[in-house]
């Protein structure tokens, strides 16, 4: 095992770790406890399994961080991004397309973070999964890239 | 693309999918259960483990007869984990020797994630929790090892 594999696992880690957060806490926990009866059992369900909230900027930090060294690990450069050249091959451009989608996550964690938004938390939750799709098109697309 | 590869690509899109609520389904036991016990009576949290173990999901939309529990919810992940790999290893193949050796680890991990499943679906505690936890990121760090 290399520094390549161990961000290999670092990445898949801090992605499951906070999509996981996110998709189950949304999609599942959030709405079964409201309907839990009575109220306050919910409620106390929901206030305790609330903690571990922050997950989402240590997860970013992390992905970016081994998201770089395994772009470099495949021969690009800042070079290839400042020029553009990285666009001229289909990874790279379905890697820019990630990259925006990732800008996007990283301003919805800045400007709402954990509160209330009910539409835009669906629009966060699309760009994730946009986000896997394009990952694993980039990993596992033979002869595409 | 055609139709093999299209296939396999989205049953890898399903995998990872699935991947990222079991962890979110294990990672919401493990956060739960710690303040559970240290501020709450044990009566009272046995009883609102109960309420939890009890809740339908999705809580609307559906008919109730289709609803999950929540065990409910993690089997049914496990399984679509299970036909979609299946179908990934079928389609991918397991060429390389040392990635059979790797995959073998990587299904007795989740002969012991199935095993702890059936544990907190019959009674949740701290220790099948953590342990649940534990092996589930065993798993994803050895899917890790086998991607490459």
């Amino acid at each position: 095992m290399n520094w390549y594999h161990l961000c290999v696992i670092l990445h898949l880690f801090a992605v499951a770790l906070w999509l996981g957060h996110m998709f189950f806490w949304s999609i599942v926990v959030g709405p079964v406890t409201k309907r839990i009866e009575p109220p306050e059992a919910g409620q106390a369900l929901r206030q305790l399994s609330g903690r571990w909230g922050g997950l989402g900027w240590p997860a970013l930090a992390l992905l970016i961080l081994t998201g770089s060294v395994m772009v470099a690990y495949r021969g690009m450069t800042v070079q290839h991004f400042a020029s553009g050249e990285f666009l001229s091959n289909p990874f790279g451009r379905v890697l820019a397309m990630k990259l925006v989608l990732v800008a996007g996550m990283i301003v919805y964690q800045w400007r709402v973070g954990h509160r209330p938004a009910p539409r835009l938390i669906v629009a966060n939750i699309i760009a994730a999964l946009l986000i896997l799709a394009l990952s694993v098109l980039m990993v596992r697309a033979p002869g595409v890239f | 693309m055609d139709a093999t590869i299209t296939l396999y690509l989205l049953a890898i899109y399903i995998h990872i999918l699935a991947t990222v609520l079991w962890v979110g389904y294990s990672l919401f036991w493990t956060v739960l259960i710690g303040p559970l016990g240290r501020t709450v009576a044990p009566q009272q949290a046995d009883h609102l483990l109960g309420l939890l173990r009890r809740a339908l999901w999705p809580p609307m939309a559906i008919p109730v007869a289709y609803r999950l529990t929540l065990p409910g919810f993690g089997w049914v992940t496990l399984a679509i984990l299970g036909l979609t790999g299946t179908l990934i290893a079928l389609i991918g193949g397991i060429a390389l020797p040392q990635y059979r050796r790797l995959f073998a680890i990587k299904l007795g991990l989740v002969f012991v994630l199935v095993l702890c499943h059936y544990w907190i679906a019959q009674r949740p505690t701290p220790k099948r929790i953590y342990l649940t936890m534990i092996v589930t990121l065993c798993v994803v760090g050895t899917s890790a090892l086998l991607v490459r």
